[in-house]
């Protein structure tokens, strides 16, 4: 071996092939580690991270703006009342100032009687808070859910596309309705007397 | 850590300072995917820029990952290149331990699954996703950088994504548009709507442009076509 290295051959020919088999797929392996682990995600190549990545988070080598904007979802609510739960969301995802989809869907069904979902807004809250008692009727209930989204998707720009409606008993889930806010908008708009010229 | 003025001042470059580290690029290019009852179709420009200048014009950013899922991918090249060669691994992976290939929503789901794991320190790569499902119907994904996903029928995505994206969301979406009736898009009009807004793309974005690679995805394969777009 000690010639092979004073001849450096080693840098012309790949002497250990196995190895370096081995060596991509520890590469493939290791750049999905949550394949194996979901919890486990890579740690990035830096230290303090906040600050290191807001730095990469400006601009490239030519000085081009770099942005990393992920999708988020902002306006969900939900209550409890005498008829079991209800849980009622907008669809809009934002990137930055751009509107990236208007049909997410924000309330992961999880299972029959399971259903996931996140971040509650304050805009939602006035008009919760309003209409809302113990003794509400099913269609009370899913009626308040409804517009007091629609009042927030109607204020906040980072809110909007399709209202979505579930609503959970000791049955499980079950999808009430999916309405557009600009129909919606019509909707109310007319129940109120008003008209658009 | 030595440092080089105090320890060897005979080494230190007089007026040198430190660099930034820059992990990301951005090469620009865009996106467009289309879905349709039995076919998808994806194309994305061929143009590879840095900055005002243009490394090539003949830059195929779309990844043939199947006989019937393609993955366009723009941003950061070296991600892309990166994240596509794992993409490719994981599938090869796929098919020696299952036997069978993977189908697109399959792949939808691991890619998203490969993006959220860089979390902390993403892959700066625009991802669109197409192809045919499991029951041969066209179906298209998009991402955003750590793996959220959604299907959809068409989606545009990469530098001028959203100079693409109403376009689309108008001449196939129909979005708010009334006394309209949806009906199925024909594998021909989709294809010159995706010429369409390509070409309006390079009209006002500077990192699209030179060309766009086609490809369309049926049951009986996958067909290749090239259409030139503006070279300023």
């Amino acid at each position: 071996m000690a010639l092979v290295d004073l001849c450096r051959l080693d840098e012309k020919i790949n002497l250990k092939p196995a190895s370096s088999i081995a060596s991509l797929e520890n590469d493939v392996i290791g750049y999905s580690q949550n394949f194996i682990n979901s919890a486990q995600l890579a740690s990035p190549p830096f230290a303090n991270p906040i600050e290191t990545l807001a730095q990469f988070n400006s601009k490239d080598e030519t000085g081009k703006d770099i942005k990393i904007q992920f999708d988020h979802g902002t306006t969900t609510l939900g209550f409890r009342y005498k008829g079991g739960v209800l849980l009622a969301v907008d669809s809009r995802a934002t990137g930055g100032q751009f509107i990236g989809s208007q049909t997410m869907k924000k309330i992961v069904e999880i299972n029959d009687y399971l259903l996931g979902c996140t971040t509650i807004l304050f805009y939602a809250f006035g008009v919760l808070d309003s209409g809302y008692n113990w003794d509400l009727t099913d269609e009370e209930a899913q009626e308040l859910g409804r517009r007091a989204i629609y009042h927030a998707t109607h204020r906040d720009a980072y809110s909007g596309g399709i209202i979505r409606v579930y609503h959970i008993s000791d049955k499980g889930w079950v999808n009430i309705s999916n309405e557009d806010c600009s129909e919606l908008h019509y909707k109310y708009q007319e129940q109120k007397g008003l008209k658009d010229e | 850590m030595l440092g080089l003025s105090e320890n060897f001042p005979e080494y230190a470059l007089p007026g040198g300072k430190q660099a930034r580290f820059e992990p990301y690029a951005d090469n620009g290019g865009s996106i467009v995917a289309i879905a349709g009852e039995d076919y998808a179709v994806i194309g994305a420009d061929t143009r590879l820029s840095t900055g005002f200048s243009i490394y090539t014009r003949e830059q195929k950013k779309l990844f043939q990952l199947s006989d019937r899922t393609v993955l366009g991918a723009t941003g950061c090249w070296c991600d892309t290149l990166t994240l596509t060669r794992l993409l490719k691994a994981r599938m090869q992976m796929y098919e020696h331990e299952h036997n069978k290939s993977m189908t697109t929503p399959a792949v939808a789901q691991m890619l998203s699954t490969m993006l959220y794991y860089k979390r902390f320190f993403p892959y700066y790569v625009s991802n669109v996703l197409a192809g045919l499902d499991g029951d041969g119907k066209g179906c298209v994904y998009s991402y955003d950088p750590i793996g959220h996903c959604e299907r959809s029928n068409y989606r545009a995505g990469g530098s001028a994504g959203a100079q693409l994206q109403p376009l689309l969301d108008n001449q196939i979406g129909l979005k708010n548009m009334q006394n309209v009736t949806e009906a199925p898009l024909p594998r021909e009009k989709a294809l010159a709507l995706l010429k369409d807004v390509f070409i309006s793309a390079a009209e006002r974005d500077i990192y699209t442009g030179d060309s766009i690679y086609i490809l369309i995805i049926t049951a009986n394969g996958i067909q290749e076509e090239k259409f030139e777009l503006r070279k300023d």
